[in-house]
């Protein structure tokens, strides 16, 4: 049953609990922010070791805890992106908190235990442990909304997350029941198994599919369960909006995929979950995209963008289900495309929210208009944050180019052409949202004369995120070369490997 | 023509039907024939009990609400305790380290508590 191999496969989560039960205990044994915040990100080191480790010694899929646990190299991809984003959380979080909130501790002490829900969802293979790695993500998720204690807004983005999340889940939930009650199985490859001998026109498979994409649907804020996002992004304080719009979005995206892809929903009644999901993909593009454009409130811009960069992963997941059942080496790059996209997502949003942080942070506003003139007051944080929006709005020389390119090509030979032309056709809006704050911030004349100066660790962040999305410019067929092997490992056992 | 598989759906939604008509039914029914005569007293919360005095929204004080947050740790802590005593044998070392391990998590979660003065009654 039990063997040790075992723990050496769940040890990166492991660790990670472990190092925030200790930042919780050290928090409260001393007020200094400095220690909690050093210790939290020296102490990722321990889970990124073990991650490399498994990385490097990779062999094969392997399964642990009674295939409740899988690490292949999607697994593995995911548990990278996360820890990315603890890393950038501990370090872009730092000044803000000291600033306006007091419980300093439990902010990092909710972003790690998160981040473990996040890595879970990434790489179980069994529905309940599915479900319960997305309550250990949203939990804290929900407190980290309601830290601005003063604010009723803050209070209010709380309870409206809590409320929208227990229904999404319930939603979920009750697709996992009628998925557990066609195949009798919660393990998703036995469930692959059984989807083998299903015929078309399967009702509940139809039902099962609609309810799990809508359960997921909340998590990943796809258009029409979208309505949360901007309210909680608004009244949440930054740095938590900031994890919200990546983490929640990216795990989301990686136990969907799971469960569509290794779980091998797609090998029974294609065309439906094709529609559903299609449908779902072009509102989601072009509402998040037309809304964003018209917002003044610079979080409430951010959230419908992300809105919108939920539409094009999502038209790069519904290409591959159009392949999967003709050719699963095709139908990969479209997983492939999906994981480099959510990657370079990742690390733009994190440093386009990093430069929001500290532009708001000193210029005291989150209007559009409150950033005037900031090129001539802080001209490395606006080139940071121009460049970071630039990415997102896909114009060529940054990662984000590439990322969509990629996105839209996989899209267009996997047989979707109508797709891939509305999400060029919502990109070329979406220019005009991201252009207009790059307008702002360079052309605009300043509020006021006196230069800006970043708190060290918010500087750092950013200058750190705009470096790894130029890196990622450069080193993109390393990380496609990482891409590939991750999602045709979701194949993997399908094809009797 | 159903095929035998999805003859279910078809009880099912006659089932759901009959429901529905039973409830509509029976209420229609006894509203007909029931006399109506309400009195003050009828219409109270409790009939034959205490009389309710104000109303139920008022604020109450935040120490009951973490008092049964930390009452949940135990409870927990009991149901999974008792569930492990009982196949003790069977799981021998490796059960062991696992629910001393629970319990020292939930004893940080107590020491949190305890830390924040939430043991302290304001």
């Amino acid at each position: 049953m039990f063997q040790l191999s075992d723990l050496y496969l769940l040890a990166p989560e492991i660790s990670l609990v472990l190092l925030a039960l200790v930042v919780m205990v050290i928090d409260l044994f001393t007020k200094r922010r400095i220690v909690i915040a050093t210790v939290s990100l020296v102490g990722l080191i321990v889970p990124v070791g073990f991650v490399i480790a498994q990385a490097v010694t990779y062999t094969g899929p392997r399964t642990a805890l009674f295939r409740m646990l899988v690490v292949d190299q999607y697994s593995l991809f995911f548990r990278v992106i996360f820890l990315i984003i603890a890393a950038f959380m501990v370090l872009a979080s730092y000044n803000y908190l000291g600033k306006y909130i007091k419980a300093e501790g439990e902010f990092y002490v909710l972003m790690l235990f998160s981040v473990v829900g996040m890595m879970l969802m990434a790489s179980t293979g069994e529905l309940i442990s599915i479900y319960i790695a997305l309550e250990l993500t949203s939990f804290p998720l929900y407190a980290m909304a309601g830290l601005l204690r003063s604010s009723t807004k803050s209070s209010e983005a709380a309870l409206k997350y809590v409320l929208l999340g227990a229904m999404s889940s319930a939603i979920l939930l009750y697709g996992f029941a009628l998925l557990y009650g066609l195949t009798g199985t919660t393990d998703l490859q036995g469930i692959a198994q059984s989807f083998k001998s299903f015929g078309n026109g399967n009702l509940m498979v139809i039902v099962a599919d609609v309810l799990i994409i809508a359960g997921f649907g909340f998590k990943i804020s796809a258009v029409p369960f979208h309505m949360w996002a901007p309210d909680i992004y608004e009244g949440a304080p930054t740095p938590a909006t900031a994890f919200f719009s990546v983490g929640s979005k990216a795990a989301g995206f990686a136990a969907l995929i799971r469960i569509l892809v290794y779980g091998g929903l797609w090998q029974a009644d294609l065309t439906p979950l094709i529609v559903v999901l299609g449908v779902v993909a072009v509102l989601t593009l072009i509402l998040g995209n037309f809304a964003a454009a018209v917002q003044t409130n610079i979080k409430r811009m951010m959230a419908y963008s992300s809105i919108a960069q939920a539409g094009y992963i999502l038209v790069g997941v519904v290409a591959t289900l159009t392949m999967s059942q003709k050719n699963h080496t095709a139908a990969s790059s479209g997983i492939a495309a999906v994981l480099f996209f959510i990657l370079v997502y990742v690390v733009t949003n994190l440093g386009a929210f990093s430069g929001i942080i500290a532009l708001s942070n000193l210029t005291g506003g989150e209007k559009i208009e409150d950033f005037r003139g900031l090129w001539h007051r802080s001209p490395l944080l606006t080139v940071c944050t121009s460049l970071c929006l630039l990415s997102l709005a896909g114009i060529p020389p940054v990662a984000g180019f590439f990322s969509k390119v990629f996105i839209f090509t996989a899209a267009w030979q996997l047989g979707q052409p109508w797709l891939v032309i509305i999400a060029l056709l919502c990109s070329i809006v979406s220019i005009v949202y991201y252009g207009r704050i790059i307008k702002v911030m360079f052309f605009d004349a300043p509020r006021k004369e006196e230069r800006l100066v970043a708190p060290i660790s918010l500087s750092t962040t950013i200058t750190l995120a705009t470096a790894a999305l130029l890196v990622l410019t450069v080193i993109v067929t390393v990380v496609l070369d990482a891409a590939n092997p991750a999602a045709l490992s979701l194949f993997a056992s399908l094809l009797g490997k | 023509m159903s095929t035998p598989a999805n003859i279910g759906y078809l009880y099912a939604g006659i089932l759901v039907a009959a429901g529905f008509v039973f409830v509509i039914l029976a209420t229609t029914v006894s509203g007909l024939l029931s006399p109506h005569n309400p009195t003050k007293e009828k219409l109270q919360t409790y009939e034959s009990g205490e009389t309710p005095i104000g109303s139920a929204w008022v604020q109450y004080p935040l120490g009951f609400y973490i008092y049964a947050l930390l009452f949940v740790a135990f409870d927990v802590d009991i149901v999974f305790v008792i569930s492990w005593a009982v196949i003790f044998k069977q799981l021998s070392i490796f059960g062991f380290c696992e629910i001393v391990f629970f319990i020292v998590v939930l004893a940080i979660g107590l020491l949190y508590a305890w830390r924040k003065g939430v043991t302290r009654w304001i």
